[in-house]
């Protein structure tokens, strides 16, 4: 027994010294000062340069969100920084030849534990036509998820055709602490989204006009949630198109509502197109290529596997997270969302929906920096077509 | 591990009983006021330093006693609540050959109402901020077992001897509204003691080692709505987290190891008794998330430096008693910058907090000797507070210094045999100085509107305290007496609209 005895407070002994060991002659924190330089070496010569850029330090832990403007050669100092894992984005709006150039350019995930100065480099692209203007992913009370629904808005001056626009969710499925480091056969992962679901709307390319101000619904299921289950917000009876599966009878098809077509299914399972209740990474895009299911990526170490897609096809994209606390585990690059945003819970009604950035003759245009965190506002209760959009005329919204 | 706690209780009442039931000889009643006596009478007793027992031993003495109390009013810290406590306790003093040994063991049953603030912790301490807040109202439920031990050697070759105390605690407990948690925690204390004598005079020395855990597991009864919570970090600064879904906190875990030692000095003699005592010790406190992917939420490292004295004068007619002692407590709060591949990796770690605490008191006790222990007794205690926290940054700051004065009063009736002891107290608490400056990104937030901001309230209100006890002890056989004791505070601000109740009722034997 006194052997166990001598054994066990060695063994303690042993154990807190090397605790004790661990935070030996650990410093107080101090204020770090970082610089920052602004290039557009990628952006067409022919757009005018914008007089500043308008840096921001976001640190998700510690609360820390710093903005500031850099001078006119693209250059500033931020000091007052907490060491820690930081977004740094960098934007600007120039308006030319009858469009809105935005240039943006983000570091990610940056830790910063010492003074220290970053180059980043800017891309510009002109604002966004169609957007994802509401996204109901969260399902309502009695774990009922058959009622998500994905709103697209366009968000332009021009009539705009979604004949073979395509929506589709971003591997992995919901934020996880698990980092995927994609395969890919040109080397460079980082000029692509990697997918588990998409999902196309047929046509011929003029069969489904969106006027600006309107927008479509695409449904998971086009039916009236309201009946089906009274805990949910949404009649989606009348959406235009519908995630329908075929060779199911689970889930009925709805014939006024189009039937779009699953291209990519790595992650899709079952009876319906059930997007993450957790929230997914959410891409619209008209794909460059034909689809091809018999070729797959994977990350390095893993078995998951998804389609790359380049990131110049996306035509909008969205982060959709947890809660606040993992924003820093996003999956979508930073250049086409540079934050998150979230409704943090499930089976709660609540959906995400663009802030409104102007109101013009009756119309609306949403807010598209290319930053969900800034962009979205969370809705107690989802809405189809809230603020008014408008609907097509070949909706059955519109008979 | 509830089936050994209720095993643990049993065991123990069981010993202890039969031991002391056994022990229970000699002539003369062993009044409450008696045992009250026997424990101010020893200065090594009430010291670190179990072996100077050998010179300075307790009188003989056991005691067994059920206590129901309640605490009422708003008067209080925030995680507080109102409480009820179930209280069982029983300990003591025997020779044991020519060694003396002394036990004590003590099991709590607390159930308290509308907390806030607490998510997940059964021991708050000031000083170990990486803890996990919500601002639901909730009851929270807790039971804890504490045993004591002290024992000490004759003196070997009339010049040295040995002792040694131990504590062991074992807690459980469980938060009752979503978001909620179910507990454990232990500690163990182990002080290891020499004691030299020489004529008059006791030189001692003792170490200290402690080891303590916590596992605190975060659950909602309620899975399809989260909870929202908030990992505290120190002075308001917190991390936004919630309780609920895969994106929930995990198990949070702590590991807590406590080294230090001290010295002591004792004079004895005509009626004389001095002892003075001085010691260090050094603590490290580190708090986890997730015991299969270990996640640092941070740790504490804490120094203290302590010291005492004790003056008794003492004839078969009065016993007179001086105390004085202090500490200067400082905790380091440490962060650590972490990121996640196989495992979470520390990049870099950094001093976020500190927590200053020097803490003084002054005591003086008179006892007038009766037949029942003591006729009458009276004393006084002042004490200084001084608390200095600072989160670095973002610059934060509490500081707050207290005074407090303490008066007390007993009186010892026998009629007949019966003893009637009644107590009369009364305290007040002046504050002199207080300021609590958040410096953090989130000012509006519940937890500093709700939480910081009342809980500094009650720090640093001017208040008063009175109070009243009645005892009644009556012999029933051998030197057995049972008591029944019922005893009753009453404490309130004097600028917030606000109380406090506190009242027990106790039912015992000594002997």
């Amino acid at each position: 027994m006194k052997k166990y005895i001598i054994l066990a407070l060695s063994l303690l002994t042993v154990l807190s010294c090397t605790q004790f060991e661990d935070l030996k002659g650990v410093a107080e924190v101090q204020p770090l000062t970082t610089g920052i330089t602004v290039t557009a070496n990628t952006v067409d010569p022919s757009v005018p340069r914008p007089d500043s850029y308008t840096v921001r330090f976001i640190n998700y832990d510690e609360k820390l969100d710093i903005t500031t403007k850099t001078d006119a050669a693209g250059k500033v100092s931020v000091g007052n920084l907490i060491p820690g894992r930081y977004n740094v984005t960098v934007s600007a709006e120039v308006a030319h030849s009858g469009f809105t150039y935005y240039f943006s350019g983000t570091v990610t995930n940056k830790v910063i534990t010492n003074d220290t100065s970053l180059t980043i480099d800017v891309a510009a692209s002109k604002a966004g036509a169609l957007v994802l203007k509401e996204i109901y992913f969260n399902g309502s009370t009695g774990y009922y998820f058959k009622d998500q629904f994905y709103e697209v808005y366009n968000n332009s001056d021009d009539v705009q055709y979604v004949d073979g626009l395509c929506i589709g969710t971003l591997m992995p499925a919901t934020a996880s602490t698990t980092i995927y480091n994609w395969i890919v056969p040109d080397g460079h992962p980082e000029n692509y989204v990697y997918l588990g679901a998409v999902w196309q709307i047929p046509g011929s390319g003029t069969d489904y006009p969106v006027a600006p101000g309107e927008s479509i619904i695409i449904a998971q299921g086009a039916q009236n949630h309201k009946l089906i289950k009274e805990t949910s917000p949404v009649d989606l009876s009348k959406a235009e198109f519908e995630t329908f599966m075929v060779n199911q009878t689970v889930n009925p098809d709805n014939p006024e509502s189009v039937n779009m077509t699953l291209k990519i299914d790595f992650n899709v399972f079952g009876t319906q197109w059930l997007s993450s209740v957790f929230g997914c990474a959410y891409v619209i895009f008209f794909p460059d290529r034909e689809f091809d299911n018999t070729t797959w990526v994977q990350p390095d170490g893993y078995t998951t596997q998804a389609k790359e897609f380049p990131i110049d096809c996306i035509v909008d994209a969205v982060e959709l997270v947890n809660n606040a606390t993992k924003i820093n585990q996003k999956r979508m690059p930073t250049i086409l969302d540079a934050g998150a945003t979230f409704t943090g819970g499930t089976y709660t009604g609540k959906s995400v929906s663009r802030k409104i950035r102007e109101s013009k003759n009756g119309r609306n245009f949403y807010m598209d920096t290319n930053n969900s965190s800034d962009d979205f506002v969370v809705n107690e209760v989802a809405e189809v077509r809230r603020d008014g959009a408008g609907i097509p005329s070949w909706s059955p919204a519109a008979k | 591990m509830k089936k050994n706690m209720k095993r643990y209780f049993l065991i123990s009442v069981m010993v202890l009983g039969i031991a002391l039931s056994a022990a229970a000889q000699g002539s003369g009643t062993d009044y409450p006021a008696r045992v009250e006596l026997t424990k101010v009478q020893s200065a090594w007793f009430n010291s670190a330093n179990a072996a100077g027992l050998s010179v300075d031993p307790l009188d003989i003495y056991h005691e067994l006693m059920f206590g129901y109390g309640l605490g009422r009013g708003e008067f209080r810290l925030q995680p507080e609540g109102n409480t009820n406590i179930l209280d069982i306790a029983t300990s003591g003093a025997a020779k044991l050959g020519r060694g003396f040994v002394w036990g004590s063991f003590d099991y709590k049953n607390t159930s308290a109402k509308d907390t806030r603030f607490n998510t997940m912790t059964l021991n708050l301490e000031d000083d170990l901020p990486f803890i996990v807040s919500d601002a639901n109202v909730s009851p929270w439920k807790k039971q804890r077992y504490d045993m004591s031990f002290k024992a000490a050697t004759p003196l070997v070759a009339d010049l040295v001897a040995f002792g040694v105390s131990a504590k062991y605690f074992t807690e459980s407990g469980a938060k009752q509204v979503d978001p909620r948690c179910t507990d454990y925690e232990y500690g163990i204390t182990v002080e290891p003691a020499l004691a030299f004598h020489f004529g008059g005079h006791t030189v001692g020395l003792s170490g200290i080692y402690r080891n303590g855990g916590v596992r605190e597991v975060p659950v909602n009864s309620n899975s399809q709505q989260d909870q929202v919570a908030y990992i505290l970090r120190g002075l308001g600064n917190y991390t936004d987290a919630v309780v609920g879904s895969l994106s929930g906190i995990s198990t949070f875990y702590y590991k807590r190891n406590l080294y230090g030692g001290s010295l002591q000095y004792g004079f004895g003699g005509r009626g004389l008794k001095l002892l003075a005592e001085g010691g260090y010790s050094y603590q490290m406190v580190d708090a986890f998330q997730t015991p299969t992917k270990p996640q640092r939420m941070g740790s504490t490292i804490q120094q203290k430096v302590f010291g005492k004295a004790q003056i008794l004068a003492e004839s078969d007619e009065v016993l007179s008693k001086i105390t004085a002692e202090g500490f200067h407590r400082t905790t380091e709060g440490v962060e650590f910058l972490q990121e996640l591949g196989v495992e979470w990796q520390t990049i870099d770690k950094y001093i976020r907090s500190n927590y200053d605490l020097w803490h003084l008191a002054l005591g003086y006790d008179f006892f007038r000797k009766g037949e029942a222990g003591y006729s009458w007794m009276a004393g006084v205690k002042a004490a200084y507070d001084e608390h200095n926290d600072k989160y670095i940054l973002p610059a934060s700051s509490i500081s707050y210094k207290n005074v407090t004065g303490e008066l007390y009063a007993k009186k010892n009736f026998l009629i007949g045999d019966v003893s009637v002891l009644g107590t009369i107290r009364g305290a007040y608490r002046k504050n002199l100085d207080g300021i609590y400056s958040y410096g953090g990104p989130e000012p509006e937030s519940v937890i500093i509107t709700e939480f910081y901001n009342k809980d500094f309230e009650y720090k640093t209100a001017d208040c008063w305290k009175a109070g009243a006890a009645v005892n009644v002890a009556f012999p029933i056989g051998g030197r057995t007496a049972m008591f029944c004791q019922l005893e009753g505070d009453y404490l309130k601000p004097l600028d917030l609209d606000c109380k406090r109740l506190f009242a027990t009722l106790t039912v015992g034997f000594t002997f």
